[in-house]
């Protein structure tokens, strides 16, 4: 009796197992953070190079430098703020 | 079980928890019964069989109970949970918006920065340009500098 007893009360505590079906998306990142980097601009050699050029040159490879700065700083941001929004969901 | 599960989930929660009720009470009774038959004369005999439906019905009937109330439980908990889900995508969605309208600024005005400094470098070109011979190892170790050292090494 006692037997048939424990298998039985065995059987009972399986009624309270179940799983929970909730699905979360994973987050979208902006469209604009998905672009690949460009490369750096090289001098054209291809015909004489002046200081001129050269300063040139290096203004719009820093303008790509901090293109790419704001486009990683938001990365970060991204990240942060996700993380932040799904580690409230409990 | 998972059939089993489904099937009463056709069934009305009202009219089931009832039946679940009933059967742990049915138990209940049959268990004290079975106490109790030895007290009525010539029912003795039937105290083991009463005692073993009573048992099964007791313990059946606390299975279905406590599968309904987890089932309940377990229900509400998700409802809750996708109601955050569906909140944090929504919020999700908000800071996108805002981080893609902040770099989108931003990047604007690193052009126009750009902009602004090339049109000031064509306007100092003959002042820059007037006292400066550039040789050309000079060039080839300016594009050496900005070659991308990961494409060099394919």
């Amino acid at each position: 009796m006692k037997k048939i007893l424990a298998i039985l009360l065995l059987v009972t505590i399986t009624g309270c197992s179940t799983t929970a079906p909730v699905v979360t998306k994973f987050p979208q990142v902006p469209a604009e953070l998905v672009q690949p980097a460009g490369k750096l601009t090289p001098l054209d050699t291809s015909k004489k190079v002046e200081l001129s050029d050269i300063i040139e040159n290096a203004n719009e490879n820093a303008g790509k430098y901090y293109a790419l700065r704001e486009k990683y700083n938001a990365w970060i941001e991204w990240y942060n703020s996700q993380k932040k929004i799904f580690d409230d969901i409990k | 079980m998972g059939q089993l599960h489904w099937m009463f989930s056709l069934i009305p929660d009202d009219f089931l928890v009832w039946v679940y009720y009933l059967l742990t009470g049915a138990g209940v009774v049959l268990y004290i019964a079975s106490k109790l038959v030895n007290l009525i004369p010539m029912m003795g005999q039937y105290k083991f069989p009463v005692e073993l439906i009573g048992v099964t019905i007791l313990v059946a009937g606390s299975y279905l109970l406590g599968g309904y109330g987890t089932e309940m439980s377990w229900r509400e908990r998700v409802k809750e949970l996708q109601a955050k889900v569906v909140e944090a995508e929504q919020k999700s969605e908000k800071v996108n918006t805002v981080i893609q309208t902040k770099v989108v600024t931003k990047i604007q005005v690193v052009e126009k920065q750009v902009e602004v400094v090339r049109t000031q470098i064509q306007k100092d070109k003959e002042i820059i340009n007037a006292d400066c011979k550039i040789p050309d190892i000079a060039i080839i170790d300016y594009n050496k500098a900005i070659a991308d050292p990961s494409e060099e090494k394919k």
